[in-house]
């Protein structure tokens, strides 16, 4: 999330004094994402600097002062909007490296890190589905904001259970490593026919 | 949207409610069962319509048989009991009326004469009764004309008008009296009742009278020891009306205990189709009582829905016959005069039948695991071993009870019919499982749709069992009624003659013979060439009786004197009675008829006879005449000359042939027409005919038992089939994607069918066969008659029918296919 | 906060002998009035057994189900019917609705089973769909409702009378994401309102509904979520809560 583009969004709504436009901000993005008062001023700063913005007077200290947006700031953020996301190469996944590297070490149970990093996401989106759940059904900004983390999260969740199955199915490593070896389990045989199950 | 929690505040005092749900639940779970029937009704048109089917037959089967019994109105008219007394003396007579009238009060008498009609074998009776007597009236009904007055008027019949050929205006001479017909009369309670209508006044001294009076028994039998010497009396029997009526309800029982057989099939299937909406409501705390009374609410519902469609096109389809069931039963007959307590009971019944055909699906239903139920999973069948275990038991105490009751014990009979019929419903299942596994090495839809049977064997079965039942019975009766002819046959024969054959008789088959004068015997045979003409008979055997010159006979009941007939008789009992047959003389003709060579008869034979065991010559003034005889082949025809006297038997006893009669034989069946002409033709010479008498056949029996037997199997295989091949449409969809063509899906859905038919035709057929073998088995002679053509129809033609109705069906897609997200 | 249901060593097999099935290995769990607990885990993995037996729909091989104080296994076949119907509601992933009935019909029926009078019984029901949103729809057969109706139905159903236990086995799985959401906020809602519920699902979205998160993996509880503090903890301390 840009922060100067999303306060030019807001100046195009009307000029703002900088501590409104703080709180506008964090108000709109459902407040997951808090932002500090030295951001928004710097910020402030540099768009009036480039010529985005301009204010009512130069003399007065940054929280007082009415912040409008310019010509030249509007078509910037039409540009930006327009602008696809960077698609660069995606970034090295922490959690991937992490699972890869216990795979490889025997006297780990790798599926048992997994599962604590299943319980961990799933914490978290239990948070983020509560904040949805208590909050009013027509705060959409907020809905937007923790859907899109809920998603995320529940990809990595998803990514976890097809490692965990991918882990269980490869073949056994050549030396046997003691301690971890779960023993054969005949729970992994499906059980027929449940109905609720057998749907999917 | 956040909605406020709901309420789970102010909990219900539980103990408040019943424990069992109670009246509300029971009303809320019957509620449930009629809405899913009015949702799904079309799939219970075959159940439905085969118990309307029953139902109609039994209203109507019921009124029938409530109006059909003759009523004994035609001989008591409003009297409880009814004095004969002869005629012979004038003055003892009067004295017997007057003390009858003396001590009953009111008494109705009936003056009798029988008066003898030219060309008529049976007398014509003239009867002298008060129209408006006050206990014979309803035993008259004036149709034409009016009721005689005075002696030369009379009132007849409408058979006796045709017999007379004369109507109202024609004047007729009977009984030695010219009269004026000057009405049409009948007995309205029994239209078969011919007689000849006086007035009361001036009658003819009657030769017996009819006194009906009311009262009871005692009261009879009090007058009765009050006078001298015998009293025929009679008392009017107990009402037999409503004892036949509860036969046909009976009947009507057995009749619907078979249908709710086949409604059982159809109803495991529909427990089948609704299984996860019960165990929705076992989810949901309905306990195995709820789920019981789903499906018995269900059967009741049908049974009532059949039940009042049945009455009322059965009552409809009455009053419109009514009018026809009249002719044939041979009384008028009051169409609204209707056992409305038997009709209800017939209802009720059906409502019974069907409630207890869903029972055994609602005990399943009941007994399923809730979590089988969700998943639509049937209960796991019973181990093979167990049923074929019951089976043999219910086949071996079935068999044993009807070889014990043999065959005329009717408790042993229906128990014994009971179990036979429940073992061959048993053996079904593992004749699926048996069909399954052989069918390795078949084309693989074929393979498929039997191994869909095996694995649906639940409803596969209840199917089978309603095929094998319904074609069973079909068989049974096929089977029975061919061997109850055959053995009727062996008792009665083929009837008395061909119907292309006829016997002309100079006068009334009579062993006394009167001596006729050559003129007479010229007119006879006058007579006898014109009815031979009539008939275009192609041969004409003269018949000839020998008879006993040298002796006289008074003959019988003021017939001519004449000679007897030396007759041929079997001795019943050694020194008793005898029973004779007619003796003709040996001619060439007979012999032809017989095919026997004339040269081929010794001259010491005396009788060629069809019969066998001790014969005599009867009628003769010797006793014990012990004749030889040469055995003729018996052509089945019992009124035949089957039995001759050879001309050597006549010279050695010093008989003498006398003309008797002609037979005549035509190359084509007697038409009513020739028939008709005949008897005319025979009346006015004095002679007799007789025809063929016609045997009822049970032929159209057969073949409409045949017919029903298939008709019901088909329509329980359009419903089983249906069904299977639905819920494996997945499979069918894996068929075609795989690059079957639709060959295979009609190849499925015809094997399916075909394999049921065939199935259920060959348990119900040997079932049959098995239980009347059981029956029979003193006399196996009688099922050598095997009805091939009704047989093969029901073993090979409904097997082939349902194939390739199977194969025609199977082009459509099935439409439960859209359709099965919300079954 | 009283334990509406609780599994000590519940363990359910099967079938026997070889081709014996461990649906569950003994597994114990408890869940409060009020609390929403979700137990998640892969296809197999025994959650809809766990559903069933705490729901009373099978028995457990071993083990006990204790359901509002009531252990189920001295409980006959007719007291747990009644036990189901009075104290249990069940959801279904679909096909909850009895064809023929019509919604507010379907809602009042455990109550009539329960030998409410029918009049009372849809008086109760009416309310309870109100309280869902579908007041309208209370004379429509479930033909006519859509598939989110039809699972808010359900719900009202499950909780109508005076229901402890409410068990939905994947309530949202026949759905899009939108009525998914509205089925779940009316469950919590329902458990906010002192019913303890349990939802088994293998959906890590619908899971993160309940307070507490149970992992079942072959049929064993491997792990569960600590119990959440509240919202507040994501954000700034001035977060409202």
């Amino acid at each position: 999330m840009s922060i100067r583009h999303a306060l030019l969004a807001l100046l195009t709504e009307a000029p703002k004094y900088g501590l409104q436009l703080r709180q506008e901000f964090e108000a709109r993005t459902g407040e997951v994402w808090p932002l500090n008062v030295g951001q928004v001023y710097t910020t402030l700063q540099r768009l009036e600097r480039e010529g985005h913005v301009e204010s009512d007077d130069g003399g007065r200290d940054g929280a007082q002062r009415r912040y409008r947006i310019t010509a030249a700031g509007a078509s910037e953020l039409d540009g930006w909007l327009r602008t696809p996301p960077v698609a660069g190469p995606p970034p090295r996944d922490e959690l991937v490296i992490k699972v890869q590297v216990a795979m490889r070490m025997p006297t780990v149970d790798v599926h048992e890190i997994l599962q604590v990093h299943r319980r961990r996401i799933v914490e978290e989106m239990q948070r983020y589905t509560h904040l949805k759940a208590d909050a009013a059904p027509e705060d959409v900004g907020l809905g937007l904001v923790v859907d899109a983390e809920l998603f995320r999260l529940e990809a990595v969740v998803r990514w976890l259970d097809a490692a965990d199955n991918r882990l269980r199915r490869r073949p056994a490593p050549p030396p046997p490593s003691g301690g971890v070896a779960r023993p054969p389990d005949v729970a992994d045989r499906r059980v027929p026919d449940r109905p609720a199950e057998a749907r999917r | 949207m956040t909605s406020s929690p709901p309420a789970t505040a102010a909990p219900h005092p539980p103990a408040a409610r019943p424990d069992g749900g109670g009246l509300p639940a029971r009303r809320a779970v019957i509620r449930w069962a009629v809405r899913l029937l009015r949702r799904e009704w079309r799939q219970q048109l075959l159940v439905i319509g085969l118990l309307t089917v029953a139902v109609v037959g039994a209203t109507f089967g019921v009124s029938a048989t409530w109006n059909l019994p003759a009523s004994s109105d035609a001989t008591f008219g409003r009297a409880d009991q009814l004095i004969r007394l002869p005629g012979d003396d004038p003055a003892a007579l009067e004295a017997r009326i007057a003390a009858a009238r003396a001590w009953f009060g009111t008494v109705d008498v009936i003056g009798h004469r029988s008066a003898q009609v030219p060309g008529r074998f049976d007398p014509v009776d003239i009867r002298a009764q008060d129209p408006a007597g006050p206990y014979g009236a309803p035993m008259l009904a004036l149709r034409h004309g009016r009721y005689p007055l005075t002696a030369d008027e009379m009132a007849v019949t409408d058979a006796t008008a045709r017999l007379l050929r004369a109507g109202i205006g024609t004047r007729v001479r009977l009984d030695d009296r010219d009269r004026l017909i000057v009405g049409l009369v009948e007995n309205p309670a029994d239209l078969h009742d011919e007689f000849v209508l006086t007035p009361v006044a001036p009658a003819d001294p009657p030769q017996s009278v009819a006194v009906l009076v009311a009262g009871d028994r005692a009261a009879l039998e009090a007058f009765r020891d009050s006078v001298d010497g015998p009293l025929v009396r009679q008392s009017r029997p107990a009402a037999t009306r409503t004892a036949a009526t509860l036969a046909a309800l009976a009947l009507v029982t057995v009749g619907l205990l078979l249908v709710s057989l086949v409604a059982a099939a159809g109803f495991v299937v529909l427990a089948h189709r609704r299984m996860r909406q019960l165990g929705m409501l076992a989810a949901m705390g309905a306990t195995p009582r709820h789920l019981r009374l789903v499906m018995l609410a269900h059967g009741a519902a049908v049974g009532a829905v059949a039940s009042v469609c049945g009455t009322a096109l059965g009552i409809a389809a009455w009053l419109v016959t009514a009018g026809a069931v009249e002719t044939s039963a041979g009384h008028r007959i009051d169409r609204f005069d209707l056992p409305w307590a038997t009709i209800g009971a017939g209802m009720l019944l059906a409502v019974a039948a069907a409630t207890a055909a869903a029972w055994w699906p609602a005990r399943t239903v009941a007994r399923t695991p809730i979590m089988s139920a969700l998943s639509a999973r049937p209960p796991a069948p019973r181990p093979a071993r167990q049923s074929a275990l019951a089976a043999a038991a219910l086949l071996a105490a079935g068999l044993t009870a009807l070889v014990s009751s043999g065959g005329d014990r009717p408790v042993l009979i229906a128990v014994g019919a009971v179990g036979t019929a429940l073992g061959v419903l048993l053996v079904g299942p593992l004749g699926i499982r048996a069909l399954a596994a052989a069918r390795g090495g078949l084309p693989v839809a074929v393979r498929l749709a039997l191994a869909d049977l095996a694995r649906y064997r639940a409803r596969a079965g209840a199917a089978l069992a309603a095929i094998s039942l319904a074609l069973g019975i079909s068989a049974a009766i096929v089977v029975g009624s061919a061997a109850a002819e055959h053995s009727a046959r062996q008792a009665a024969g083929l009837g008395n003659l061909t119907d292309g054959q006829l016997l002309v008789r100079i006068g009334r088959p009579d062993p006394v013979i009167p001596e006729r004068t050559p003129a007479q015997l010229a007119a006879a045979q006058a007579g006898a060439e014109a009815v031979q003409a009539a008939v275009a008979a192609t041969t004409v055997i003269p018949l000839d009786m020998a008879v006993v010159t040298a002796y006289a006979d008074a003959g019988r009941e003021g017939g001519a004197t004449g000679r007897p007939a030396v007759e041929i008789g079997v001795p019943v009992v050694a020194g008793r009675t005898t029973t004779s047959h007619p003796l003709y003389v040996v001619n060439p003709g007979l012999l032809r008829l017989y095919q026997v060579a004339g040269a081929s008869v010794g001259a010491d034979t005396d009788v060629l006879t069809v019969r066998g065991g001790p014969l005599e010559l009867v009628n003769i003034p010797a006793r014990g005449v012990r004749p030889a005889t040469k055995p003729l082949p018996d052509l089945g025809y019992s009124s035949l000359p089957n039995s001759l006297i050879t001309a050597g038997a006549l010279d050695r006893h010093g008989w003498q042939p006398a003309r008797v009669g002609w037979f005549l034989e035509t190359d084509h069946p007697l038409t009513e027409q020739e028939l008709a002409t005949a008897q005319g033709l025979a009346a006015g010479a004095g002679l007799t005919i007789e025809s063929r008498r016609e045997q009822a056949s049970l032929c159209d029996l057969r073949t409409g038992a045949t017919v029903a037997g298939a008709l019901l199997a088909l329509g329980v295989l359009a419903m089983t089939v249906g069904l299977i091949r639905a819920e494996v449409v997945g499979d069918i969809r894996t068929l075609t994607a795989t690059g079957a063509p639709r060959r295979v899906r009609r190849t499925l859905t015809a094997t399916t069918a075909g394999a049921l038919a065939l199935l259920g035709a060959f348990l119900g057929v040997a079932g049959a066969y098995l239980a009347l073998v059981s029956v029979l088995h003193r006399d196996l002679d009688a099922l050598r008659t095997v009805p091939v053509a009704h047989l093969a129809a029901t073993t090979v033609g409904l097997p082939l029918l349902a194939t390739i109705g199977g194969w025609l069906l199977a082009g459509r897609q099935p439409r439960s296919f859209a359709r099965r997200g919300l079954d | 906060m009283s334990g509406v249901l609780s599994l000590r060593q519940v363990s359910k097999v099967y079938g026997s002998g070889p081709t014996a099935v461990h649906a569950l290995h003994p597994v114990d769990l408890d869940v409060d009035a009020g609390e929403l607990v979700a137990v998640m885990g892969p296809s197999g993995s025994g959650k809809s057994t766990l559903l069933t037996v705490a729901g009373s729909l099978e028995e457990p091989s071993g083990g006990e189900v204790v359901v509002c104080g009531a252990p189920l296994s001295t409980l006959s076949s007719d007291a747990r019917a009644r036990l189901r119907r009075r104290s249990i509601g069940f959801v279904f992933q679909d096909l909850n609705l009895l064809a023929g009935l019509s919604a507010v019909e379907n809602v009042a029926l455990p109550l009539e089973l329960d030998g409410v009078a029918a009049r009372t019984a849809r008086v109760a029901a009416l309310r309870a769909l109100d309280e869902l949103g579908l007041t309208d729809r209370a004379d429509h057969y479930p033909d006519d409702l859509s598939g989110g109706e039809r699972q808010r139905v359900a719900i009202a159903r499950a909780v109508v009378g005076d229901r402890r236990l409410l068990l939905a086995d994947e309530p949202t799985g026949a759905l899009d994401a939108a009525n998914g959401e509205a089925v779940m906020r009316l469950l919590r809602a329902a458990c906010r309102g002192g019913i303890a519920g349990v939802v088994v699902t293998h959906d890590a979205q619908l899971a993160s509904w309940a307070d507490r998160v149970v992992f079942i993996r072959d049929g064993r509880v491997v792990d569960e979520t600590a119990p959440t503090t509240g919202p507040d903890t994501l954000l700034a301390p001035d977060g409202a809560a």
